[in-house]
């Protein structure tokens, strides 16, 4: 411990003494229940750059952190030096409505980016599950997404440019300020998603949207999985508007009714579909869906649901915060989406008990899969997990557990397998990060 | 070059023939960036992926320089073997592998040109989205190589947007896969990071792309202004109304008169600025969101607003706007292209600019551009047989860019840094952020010979700022980096 508490001696001198947490004021920032030594909330890039490099100077591994809403993605860490929040970084840097750009800091709570683009009738693409710690630069660096990436796409469409600081502290940016840009190589890219293992995100640029003139969420109960893929087809074939295509199973959606926000329908499964337009336009596509609907050869006939401006308002936000029910796994599945159907089937007949949750992206083959772990055994919550890969694998799908209890994390590949790209993705860490300083291990791979 | 290199070099794709022939190498001297020439030393055309990984394994056992090649239609000498070498010609790789419309994607080879993958799904009601101006020519790796955009990346983005997955030959010749057909493929989002590398990262040989359902309606409008100032208002003014429409464009009075000449669409020669605006989507809202723009635009003096009245139509003012480059070349022997961005809020100022650095030189400047997003297109007039005119085409192309970034912009909206634009890169980035992107480079293209010297200017060469770095850590890094892929070698 030594050398640590020179390290936070010439952190307390960088942040100031009430900025560098230890012992129980650290407590709320341990990653995986691991305490971190030390936790150091810089107040300005400088300071993350400080922080870095004294880290660097010490031997000590360093956890980058925004909100701490999404600190469950990635394998549990053995040991955790020193944690960097930047959630002090919070400053909007520009903002031109015009230019429909905005730059902020990391540190910036989504909510607040969306207030502030509100105000002027607009806001950035990215509706994942949020708190309300929730910061962009976290959403960034998981690359987090929610149902409105059907129309808008995700982070790789959206941010423009952005700076990180290198493990060694350095500053450094790629991209720009402005909607389109093929100057230099798109780092950008590689830092979305990369879990801050390549660098601390310091500033982002987003291409905003105008807000939709209005939104109307609609909900068509299918009678089994069977249903699924001829009515998926049908709205994805039909000329609409469609910003979000949710497919939840019964047990999403018995989750969702106890939430008490919208009546459900007790049925197998419910899509639900938020179109964009003022009231006529929306009006004329829900006609287009009802007259789909009705000559479609379904095993029974698809109910469609409406629900109040209120309800329909109450009913998303509970199902981002569906997310982050505490007790259970939680595994991301991406698939084709005309695997979806039989993704559904093969969860049926596995008749898990108590059941899982299912709530797809269903226009992009993105599927969220919560097991519950309710009185379950470390045993049992593997082999519901071997279960699912079963079922991910025979569909040439993918994986990643992103919540689980400690002991299961522990056990499992959390990213699943890595491809024939993995030498690239080693050197690249190893370009960054030669020294493993960045959220070591906790990437796929054990980057 | 070596006459074994090119007896193995034919071995490989025998019974198709090599290029060798001085006068067959002018053809391959420079892409449509033709400032700069180079010729290469042999040209080959691989017909799959296992001759690209032999021709590549080739190149680096005897240290020679190798570049892919499009259809060469590349505006920033992206395509020039600027050290000689072999040109990796991919034209012959240009089928279709799969179409799966369930799935919205299409798996493609890289030498297939972008139009005729429009045209192969377009029966199926679906089309590619990125529709650069040379797209009836320019292929989908080149595409995939520059991040190519095009007129209706307003609404729908640029080519990265539209790539889910790649199959590349490495610079070292080993075959592997990024992304793929399914979405958020778990690490690294190495598909975005090589889309734009602009052949420095390696040799794509098949591309998965989204296709997209063609929309339900399209409506094109034309109008007609006075002034550039008065249509760049407009412009702002559609944008801050919150549509956005599929594309805005925009051209001068010098580029109206080139385009009437050449397609006889009844332009007005007289008017200061046209914009080409198209909305698409679904038919419902659509007339209205059509008021609303022709009322921003009358509000804005507009002379005139035309509504296309049938497809016929609708294709005839395109065809204007996609052959506009060519018709430039009834004004003059030669022109530059180039390609810079601002912020859309700082039209008005930049064109403006434009038209003083006109006159500084006295160098026609012909304006054809994407509007909406403020990428700008100034073509400089000039006759290459005119020495001295050269070297003010050059000074003003530098007042360009430097006005670009000036205002807040880039240096490349579409186009590429190249050749071309390599040494400006200090303008925009510090050495620090230079460096990470040679790491990077070096990760992928470690003995430099896959298309060398291209967008990074070398270390110590740029113009402004000096080398901050000492050498130490770089070395620690490139010692760890050579140790990794090591051990993947030892695995795989």
């Amino acid at each position: 411990m030594s050398t640590l508490d020179g390290l936070a001696t010439a952190l307390q001198s960088v942040v100031g003494e009430a900025y560098l947490l230890t012992d129980a004021a650290a407590a709320p920032y341990a990653v995986d229940g691991v305490l971190p030594s030390l936790v150091a909330l810089p107040e300005n890039e400088e300071q993350v750059g400080d922080v870095l490099r004294l880290a660097d100077e010490h031997d000590a591994t360093v956890f980058p952190r925004g909100g701490g809403s999404h600190v469950s993605l990635g394998a549990t860490p053995e040991r955790v030096d020193v944690v960097l929040s930047v959630e002090r970084l919070r400053r909007q840097l520009a903002y031109e409505p015009g230019d429909m750009t905005a730059t902020v800091q990391a540190g910036m709570p989504l909510e607040e980016l969306q207030s502030v683009l509100g105000a002027q009738g607009q806001f950035v693409a990215l509706d994942p599950p949020t708190t309300a710690a929730t910061t962009i630069g976290g959403v960034i660096a998981t690359n987090a997404s929610g149902p409105r990436r059907l129309l808008y796409g995700t982070a790789r469409d959206v941010v423009l440019g952005i700076s990180v600081a290198t493990a060694d502290g350095i500053r450094t940016k790629a991209g720009g300020r402005v909607v389109k840009n093929v100057t230099g190589y798109d780092l950008t890219k590689l830092y979305i998603g990369s879990l801050g293992t390549l660098g601390v995100v310091l500033e982002l640029t987003f291409k905003v949207h105008p807000l939709p003139p209005g939104e109307e969420t609609i909900g068509i109960a299918c009678a089994g999985h069977a249903d699924v893929l001829p009515v998926l087809n049908a709205l994805l074939r039909l000329p609409l508007r469609l910003n979000s295509l949710e497919l939840l199973n019964a047990a999403a959606l018995s989750a969702l009714q106890a939430g008490r926000c919208a009546a459900m329908p007790a049925s197998p499964y419910l899509f639900l579909a938020r179109l964009e337009g003022d009231t006529a336009v929306t009006a004329g596509q829900k006609e287009r869906i009802a007259d789909t609907l009705r000559g479609l050869p379904l095993s029974a006939p698809a109910g469609m649901l409406d629900w109040l401006p209120e309800e329909q308002q109450s009913l998303w936000a509970s199902l981002a915060t569906q997310a982050f029910t505490a007790d259970t796994v939680g595994a991301k599945v991406g698939l084709r989406i005309t695997d979806l159907a039989a993704f559904c089937a093969d969860i049926e007949a596995l008749a898990a008990d108590p059941p899982w949750l299912l709530h797809a992206h269903a226009g992009n083959g993105i599927v969220s899969v919560q097991i519950p772990t309710a009185n379950d055994n470390e045993e049992k919550l593997l082999a519901q997990i071997q279960a699912l890969d079963g079922c991910v694998a025979r569909l040439n799908g993918h994986r990643v557990i992103e919540r689980a209890p400690v002991a299961v994390k522990r056990r499992c590949e959390v990213w699943g397998p890595v491809g024939d790209n993995f030498a690239v993705m080693q050197a690249l860490k190893a370009s960054y990060d030669p020294r493993r300083r960045l959220n070591p291990g906790r990437f796929i791979g054990g980057l | 070059m070596d006459q074994l290199v090119l007896k193995e070099l034919a071995a490989i794709v025998a019974p198709q023939p090599l290029l060798t022939q001085p006068e067959e190498m002018l053809v391959y001297e420079c892409d449509g960036h033709t400032l700069d020439k180079a010729p290469p030393d042999v040209v080959v055309f691989p017909t799959c992926t296992e001759q690209v990984v032999d021709i590549v394994k080739l190149a680096n056992r005897h240290a020679v320089p190798f570049v892919a090649r499009g259809a060469g239609t590349g505006l920033s000498g992206g395509a020039l073997a600027l050290e000689g070498g072999i040109v990796i010609e991919m034209c012959r790789m240009n089928k279709i592998l799969e179409i799966d419309y369930g799935n919205q994607r299409a798996v493609v080879q890289p030498g297939l040109v972008n139009l005729h993958l429009s045209l192969a799904v377009a029966d199926g009601g679906f089309y590619y989205a990125p529709d650069p101006s040379s797209q009836g020519s320019c292929t989908i790796g080149g595409n995939v190589a520059e991040n190519s955009g095009g007129p209706h990346t307003l609404k729908y983005g640029v080519t990265t947007n539209h790539v889910l997955g790649l199959e590349v030959v490495l610079p070292n010749g080993d075959l592997v896969h990024f992304g793929g057909a399914v979405l958020d493929t778990p690490g690294y989002d190495l598909t975005g990071l090589f889309v734009g590398s602009e052949g420095t990262f390696g040799i794509v040989t098949s591309v998965t792309v989204r296709i997209m359902r063609k929309p339900q309606a399209v409506k094109t409008l034309l109008a007609f202004f006075e002034t550039v100032e008065a249509a760049s208002n407009a412009v702002s003014g559609i944008i801050g109304a919150g549509i956005i429409p599929a594309a805005i464009e925009m051209m001068d009075n010098l580029a109206i008169q080139a385009v009437e000449a050449a397609i006889q669409a009844g332009l007005p020669l007289d008017a200061g600025a046209l914009l080409l605006i198209e909305l698409d989507g679904i038919e419902d809202g659509m007339e209205a969101d059509a008021q609303r723009i022709a009322d921003i635009c009358e509000q804005n003096d507009c002379q005139n607003v035309r509504v296309a009245q049938d497809d016929a139509e609708r294709a005839l003012l395109w065809k204007g706007r996609k052959e506009a480059f060519g018709a430039i070349g009834r004004l003059t022997p030669n022109y530059y292209t180039h390609d810079g961005v601002i912020p859309r809020t700082r039209l008005p100022e930049a064109l403006t600019r434009l038209q003083i650095i006109s006159h500084r030189y006295g160098l026609r400047i012909a304006n054809v551009f994407h509007a909406g997003d403020g990428n700008l297109h100034p073509l400089v007039l000039y006759d290459e047989r005119d020495s001295e005119e050269i070297e003010r085409v050059h000074q003003a192309g530098h007042d360009i860019l430097q006005t670009c970034v000036d205002l807040g912009g880039v240096l490349s909206g579409e186009h590429g840094i190249g050749l071309e634009k390599k040494n400006c890169m200090p303008w925009l980035f510090s050495e620090a952020d230079l460096d990470v992107m040679r790491r990077v480079r070096q990760v992928f293209n470690p003995q430099e010979l896959c298309n060398p010297n291209k967008v990074i200017p070398l270390r110590g060469r740029c113009r402004c700022g000096a080398v901050t770095h000492n050498d130490t850590p770089d070395h620690e890094t490139h010692e760890a980096v050579a140790a990794a892929m090591q051990d993947a070698h030892v695995h795989a």
